[in-house]
């Protein structure tokens, strides 16, 4: 029978990851019955999760992902699937003052979900079917107070992206806005060009870009000087973001 | 509203967004999944080594988030720690099961050799709990954690380290217990 310092022991290994499969189907059938060795193991796990992070992150391939929402989509416990307004450009210039939008962003606020949630919300459901080869991707990209301000909707395969103002943005010459992708990680913003605040600009999407696009991915848009930052990094504050999801078709 | 510079993914909107996949809104997990879904693959790849597996541990593991967020509470800990296990456990179980250490000339994916120690500046100094781990790694001798950090890092077992380290089994089992006992000492302080 193991003793106090053995377990101890036992639970340290498992969490760094050391033991066997012999070991280590052992331990989980201890820890199926023991709830005190499992704590110990939890606290093992959460002292050592640091080390998780000292490695540089790697992104997964979009088909992971739609095999996962695809088999989440079966298990026995999903609920109805979140809907919500359409996006595209007609429908949106079809509203006055985006006021449905607001209303929207209520709900969501009310439920305690951030604002990048909110304006998820307000997008596409997520595609569970393997994409066909041109996907569409939204992001509405919104200030601190969750105000909607930047329509933003990029086609991979037509090598273009499209983005539009949403309501009226109050205009200064000096400050111009510029659109920034967040590849995420350890990765700098990469500049997709300038934005208009009086209509629709279309820019081209270069391979790295193209190759970066996706769900999930994060937008934001800084202030900066005419003609847009001079040093190829944002030097203004990110004022409005928002998160890249996919249209349904 | 947040700068621009790569952040850490924080805990609170982990959290936030890891009740609302605990409510069944698939929105939520598609947020959790692009937040976290890159460190955590790291990690898988760093233990298997080849893409494949690793993204099906991964997948794995998003599928037994799903299944078990109704049980997260916060005295679990931090979101990420509850991430970083279940994939880890998904990984190891994967890594058990071939029999044997894949070899880094055996992985034809990778494209460099990675780092055997934390970088200086990687994102462990991010959080608090990284930092102070950090601290205590530090205070180890250098094989010993070099021990510890490729155990987690790779999943290798007492015989696979003790021979990348070229030291008997005893010594690498001994310099395990006594350091992870050590650090736990440390940060405990």
């Amino acid at each position: 029978m193991a003793d106090a310092d053995d377990l101890d022991g036992l639970a340290a290994e498992y969490a760094l990851g050391v033991l066997d499969a012999a070991e280590r189907g052992e331990v989980e059938r201890r820890l199926g019955r023991d709830e005190s060795f499992r704590r110990l193991v939890e606290a093992w796990e959460r002292q050592l999760a640091p080390l998780a992070m000292a490695l540089p992150p790697v992104e997964p391939r979009p088909e992971v992902w739609f095999r996962l929402a695809r088999n989440v989509r079966y298990a026995r416990n999903t609920a109805e699937p979140v809907s919500a307004p359409s996006l595209s450009p007609s429908s949106a210039a079809a509203r006055p003052s985006g006021r449905p939008w607001r209303r929207q962003l209520l709900f969501w606020r009310g439920l305690g979900l951030g604002a990048s949630l909110a304006a998820a919300g307000l997008a596409a459901f997520i595609v569970l079917r393997p994409p066909p080869a041109e996907v569409r991707l939204i992001a509405v990209l919104h200030d601190a107070q969750a105000e909607p301000a930047w329509l933003v909707s990029a086609r991979p395969g037509q090598e273009r992206l499209l983005a539009r103002p949403v309501g009226s943005l109050a205009a200064d010459a000096r400050q111009v806005p510029e659109l920034w992708l967040l590849p995420g990680g350890d990765r700098p913003p990469i500049s997709l060009g300038l934005l208009d605040r009086d209509g629709t600009v279309t820019r081209p999407l270069g391979e790295e870009v193209r190759r970066l696009l996706g769900q999930g991915k994060a937008l934001a848009v800084s202030l900066e000087p005419p003609g847009g930052s001079p040093t190829g990094s944002p030097t203004g504050p990110a004022v409005w973001e928002g998160v890249l999801l996919e249209e349904p078709s | 509203m947040a700068d621009l510079r790569p952040r850490e993914p924080d805990d609170a909107s982990l959290r936030v967004w890891l009740e609302a996949v605990a409510r069944r809104d698939q929105q939520a997990l598609a947020l959790l999944y692009a937040q976290t879904g890159p460190h955590l693959l790291a990690l898988a790849l760093r233990m298997l080594k080849r893409r494949e597996p690793a993204e099906d541990a991964l997948h794995e593991a998003f599928l037994k988030v799903w299944e078990r967020a109704p049980t997260y509470e916060a005295a679990k800990g931090p979101v990420m720690a509850w991430l970083v296990t279940i994939v880890r456990n998904a990984s190891l179980d994967r890594l058990r099961r071939s029999g044997r250490e894949v070899t880094l000339d055996e992985a034809p994916g990778l494209v460099e050799r990675p780092s055997e120690e934390p970088g200086p500046a990687d994102l462990m100094l991010a959080s608090a709990e990284g930092r102070a781990l950090r601290g205590c790694l530090d205070e180890l001798e250098a094989e010993p954690r070099q021990a510890i950090v490729l155990a987690y890092w790779e999943g290798l077992t007492h015989e696979q380290l003790a021979s990348r380290l070229g030291r008997p089994v005893g010594t690498v089992k001994s310099w395990l217990r006594r350091s992870l006992m050590r650090l736990r000492d440390c940060l405990e302080r």
